[in-house]
This record gives structure tokens, C-alpha cells and sequence, in this order.
């Protein structure tokens, strides 16, 4: 390659409201109202590694565990060796149910997704809730039984949610959160 | 405590080389390597034969599956093959994912500093053939912690960010409209870049608005576009670049993000990346001795546009919170009085992992950087004399701090 390059060779600019995987996401107008009651069928499921085991053997009975230190009362997650709050290397670590209760964190709108599974589901949102059992104790989710649009309108910052399990089969449930009920 | 290095061994950027960055390249790599490798080893005035230090950040997490070649970057082995070298007598190659293409020269400058090499390459390649997808995710399995994001349908590139940047648009009341400012004077700076792969093609304040969507509120301006190229710098010690054309950019600071807040495989809150971020920026002012107002050149990591806002305001240019507004064509222009991304970042010269920004730092420190060579206010004299260097994404990332003289 030298000076003389004939110049770079780009793909054509997008043009306007954005057109992916036949799936239109009008930027004016109406906007696409949005709504899950399931995720499923995931393409794509948890292999649960040792430290996880817990968590996903607690989601398959419906419970929502995790992992708190026994010395400062502290939530680590995902697990930990040691305690990210206090350090004790003493401390047990051991895994609890929580209120599942949480507050939206944050989210955006995948319009653009190789994950297997989730190629015919764009658009679609995926968020951080912040549990209330603790500042910063974040879990990812996508969410359940609540209309929003394909911009993301709806999804504030603060809404309250809970969760829910969405069944894959009979040794896989995902955890997943919806509005709360009360 | 500032940095000290030993008499006549502050390392210094003394070459500079480029291919043209495309879209796609169906040559090889080691052929662009070469050709980047040697143009900055001419351009310091010196042969093949006096380099004797090779320093590559080599982060293995980035491939595209094709072809029997999975690696977009070239290792040392490779590099080894590529140009007929008699005397490198160190090298390093890092896979460390707090880094980015700062890596380089770090290690780079300790290796002179310390004496283990005279004349030290600095390369990094993208590599991207026609016809493969950047970073498929395959399979329909999920291990480790990835599982906890991989099931919702999360990781594909600028995902993780753009969940990052709602929160601060929301948190600090800022709008993607702004984000047009950044992105567009990028674009622009990219049309006086020669081997920038947007060199020719300004977009529109139009075009990015109305961009196909990725990660809303991102879109795929958002992004830096893979491409096909290679940048590499040379650097030496004060007493050999004497003997130099045109030496320039002393290193005089550098420094790592802590990671003690990272998650392994989830996304991290705003507020600690701002924390990490936050302690990145104190301790590499701490090592070069300076502080925010004495950084005339600005060069951060715009893999993903709203990164640059975070590092604006790391760096401490802008207040928290308020870098939506600053980093607008009045500050952040070429002719303005906050040059940003010079050469047009990642978003504007395309992916070369935060290279372009290495690159251009050493042009401009050196005096090389052609049409967009700094200073460029008519008719008032600006110093241009220190340079501030970030590569890398939030909670992964490293820097360096610079001066003319």
C-alpha cells in the first residue's frame, strides 16, 4: 500500500431510521410499542461454573441467592474469593436469598445482536436493576410484562421492579424482572 | 512522586508510519506490518538494524473467526517474520486487558529508560478481511460469569457502553443529539488524516442522527468502524535523538486505571467506572508532575463515542457531568482552544484499538502531522507543548503524558 491508494472502501452511510435485521426502528413518528412475557426460547443457556452453581441451582427453584459476607453483612456479585467490601479472608461466604425487589439502574434498546436466541427478538431491551438489598448491586435482565417503546420511552431510571423466573426446562430457569405487583 | 528518568534517557518519540486503513484488506498482514514498520523507522532516520526493542500490546480477546487467521493483531513471533531484523536483543508483548495501545509505549519507555534497548518499534495492526463478521458470538452456551449476561441477549460491541451511557444521560440530563458534536469534529479531523479510513466522506449532523441503530442510544457513528491497517511509532532515548530529524514528545508520565472496582464478566455501575476512571487520571498528573490546565493536547479513547465524555471529565477539562456541553467544535476543534483527537480518533481513521491516538500524539509532539499540525490559531501564538495520551475503555484502559521539549 502506498501514497497512490486508490482511498479506503466504506459501506454506505445509513440512511435514515435505521433498518436492521428487517426490523425498522422509526427515529420520528410513531415509535413500535414493545412488550415481553418471556424471553424464551433462549438460544443461549448458563453453563454454571462452580462459584455460579449456587445462584443458578437457587433460580431453578425459584429463589433469587446471592452471595453476602458473613463478617461485614456485605453482597458480592458475582461471587468472590474474598469479601470486596471488607477483605476478610476469615469471613464465610455464603449464599442468601434476597427480597428481589430492585430499582431500574439503567438500559439500552439491542437493535444489532449475533447471541444466539436473540436475533429474531430485536428490538428489545436489556437493563441493570440495582437490588435493594444494596447500593451498586447490580444484575443484568431484560424486562418482562412491561409496555415500552422501541426508544426506550417508559424505562426511568428508579422504576420499581421484582423478580420473576423465566422457565428454559426443567434444570434452567433465568432470572428476569417485571414491575412489581405491590 | 514525578517520574525520573536517568540522565539523557527520557524516552522520546522519533518515527511515525501508517498504511491506509480500510474497511476490508484480503492482503495479509504481514505485508501492511512491514510497511508501517519500516515507514516509521525511516522517518526516525534509522534502518532496520538499529532497532533492538519491539513492544506490542497484543490483547488476545479481539478476533474475528476467519479463514484460519483468528487474530485482527500481529504478535511478536509474527513480527519476527516480517522484517529482516539482525539485533533486537528485547521485546514484549502484553496481553493485559487494563492497557490499550498505551502499552506500547509504556513499556517501550521503561525498556530505554532502564537501558534494555536503544531504539524501540511500537506497532499495532487491525486486521479485517472481507466477509467475516467483528467478534461473531457463537455457540449457545454460556460460561462463567459471562452467563449472567450472555442469557439476555447482551455483548455485542458498544452494548456495554451504550447501558453505561443511558445512565449518564439520564443522570446528568444530557441528550444523544450532543453526542454529534464529538463525533462529527472527529469525522473532520479524519479528512486531513491521509490513511484515515472516513478520509474523503464528511458525515452529517443528518447522517449520525439518523444512523442505523445498535445499542440504543447508540448507533453505529457510535461506533469505530473495524478496519485493515497498521500504525507504529519508534522511540529512543534524549542522547541518541539528538541525532534525529525531528524527536518530540518526552514521556514524562504514565499510568494505568486500577481495576479494584471491575466486576469480571458483568457491567460495571457509572459511578465506579468514574471512580476507576477518576484514580487513572490523579496518578498519571501525579507521575508527570502537572495538572489538568497544563495539558494543551488532548488525546482520549473514542472506541465507543461516549467514552470521550467520561475521560473529558476524568481528566478534570470539564466538570462532572457537564462534558455533553463542553465537548462541542468551539472547545474540541482543530482550531479551537481544546484540540481533541487530531488525527480523528478511532471513530474518524477507524478501530486500530486506540493506536491512531499513539500515533498522532508522536506526529504532533514531533512536528509531523502535516495539514493538522498544531498550532493552528491565525494570528495568536498558543503553546502546543504537552500532550496527554489515553487509550483503552472504561475500567480497561491506560496513558501517558508527553512534551514537546
Amino acid at each position: 500500500m502506498t501514497s497512490q491508494d486508490p482511498g479506503p472502501t466504506v459501506g454506505p452511510l445509513g440512511t435514515h431510521a435505521g433498518v436492521v435485521g428487517g426490523v425498522a426502528a422509526p427515529l420520528v413518528g410513531d415509535v413500535d410499542k414493545l412488550m415481553h412475557t418471556t424471553m424464551a426460547p433462549y438460544g443461549i443457556t448458563p453453563v454454571p461454573s462452580a462459584e455460579l452453581k449456587p445462584y443458578w441451582d437457587g433460580a431453578k427453584e425459584g429463589k433469587l441467592v446471592i452471595q453476602r459476607c458473613q463478617g461485614c453483612k456485605s453482597y458480592n456479585h458475582p461471587p468472590v474469593f474474598v469479601c470486596n467490601y471488607c477483605g476478610d479472608r476469615d469471613a464465610e461466604l455464603k449464599f442468601e436469598q434476597v427480597s428481589g425487589r430492585a430499582t431500574l439502574y439503567t438500559h439500552y434498546i439491542c437493535y444489532d445482536t449475533s447471541v444466539a436466541g436473540f436475533e429474531e427478538k430485536v428490538p428489545y431491551a436489556v437493563i441493570l436493576v440495582e437490588l435493594e438489598e444494596q447500593a451498586d448491586l447490580l444484575l443484568m435482565s431484560n424486562i418482562l410484562n412491561f409496555e415500552y417503546d422501541a426508544l426506550g420511552s417508559g424505562l426511568k431510571m428508579g422504576l420499581p421492579l421484582e423478580v420473576v423466573f423465566d422457565k428454559v426446562n426443567d434444570d434452567i430457569s433465568i432470572p428476569q424482572f417485571q414491575p412489581r405487583s405491590n | 512522586m514525578p517520574i525520573q528518568w536517568p540522565k539523557g534517557k527520557r524516552p522520546v518519540f522519533v518515527g511515525s508510519g501508517s498504511t491506509m486503513c480500510r474497511r476490508y484488506f484480503d492482503g495479509t498482514k504481514s505485508s501492511r506490518a512491514n510497511e508501517a514498520a519500516l515507514m516509521a523507522i525511516q522517518d526516525a532516520g534509522l534502518t532496520v538494524d538499529d532497532i533492538d526493542g519491539i513492544y506490542i500490546w497484543a490483547d488476545p480477546n479481539w478476533g474475528p473467526n476467519q479463514r484460519g487467521d483468528t487474530k485482527v493483531w500481529l504478535d511478536v513471533p509474527h513480527m519476527m517474520s516480517v522484517v529482516n531484523w539482525n539485533n533486537i536483543r528485547h521485546w514484549i508483548q502484553t496481553d493485559s486487558p487494563a492497557a490499550g495501545s498505551c502499552a506500547g509505549p509504556q513499556l517501550a519507555a521503561m525498556a530505554l529508560g532502564a537501558g534494555v534497548c536503544n531504539n524501540a518499534l511500537v506497532i499495532r495492526t487491525g486486521h479485517h478481511p472481507a466477509g467475516v463478521r467483528y467478534r461473531q458470538v457463537s455457540g449457545q452456551m454460556a460460561g462463567g460469569s459471562s452467563a449472567l449476561s450472555t442469557v439476555y441477549g447482551h455483548g455485542v460491541g458498544g452494548s456495554g457502553q451504550a447501558i453505561t451511557y443511558q445512565r449518564y444521560l439520564e443522570k446528568y440530563g444530557a441528550k444523544r443529539e450532543e453526542m454529534a458534536g464529538y463525533v462529527l469534529n472527529a469525522h473532520r479531523n479524519a479528512q486531513l488524516n491521509p490513511y484515515a479510513v472516513w478520509k474523503g466522506r464528511q458525515i452529517t449532523y443528518d447522517d449520525y442522527i439518523n444512523s442505523r441503530l445498535i445499542a440504543y442510544p447508540m448507533s453505529v457513528f457510535d461506533n469505530d468502524m473495524p478496519v485493515d491497517g497498521v500504525q507504529a511509532v519508534v522511540m529512543t532515548t534524549e542522547d541518541r535523538a539528538k541525532d534525529t530529524p525531528h524527536p518530540g514528545g518526552y514521556i514524562s508520565g504514565m499510568a494505568a486505571i486500577p481495576m479494584h472496582r471491575s466486576r469480571g464478566g458483568v457491567v460495571d455501575s457509572l459511578e465506579a467506572l468514574e471512580e476507576m476512571n477518576d484514580w487513572q487520571a490523579k496518578n498519571l498528573y501525579e507521575s508527570a508532575g502537572v495538572g489538568p490546565k497544563d495539558i494543551d493536547l488532548k488525546h482520549v479513547y473514542d472506541g465507543f463515542s461516549p467514552m470521550v465524555w467520561m475521560w473529558l471529565e476524568a481528566f478534570g477539562f470539564c466538570e462532572r457531568g457537564e462534558a455533553h456541553a463542553w465537548c462541542q467544535a468551539n472547545n474540541i476543534a482543530l482550531e479551537g482552544p481544546h484540540p481533541l483527537n487530531t488525527a480523528g480518533g478511532n471513530l474518524g481513521n477507524g478501530r486500530i484499538h486506540g493506536m491512531t491516538n499513539v500515533w498522532e500524539t508522536a506526529n504532533q509532539m514531533m512536528g509531523t502531522a502535516g495539514e493538522r499540525q498544531l498550532p493552528r490559531v491565525d494570528g495568536a501564538l498558543r503553546n502546543m507543548d504537552v500532550a496527554i495520551c489515553e487509550t483503552g475503555p472504561f475500567g480497561s484502559a491506560s496513558s501517558f503524558i508527553c512534551t514537546r521539549e
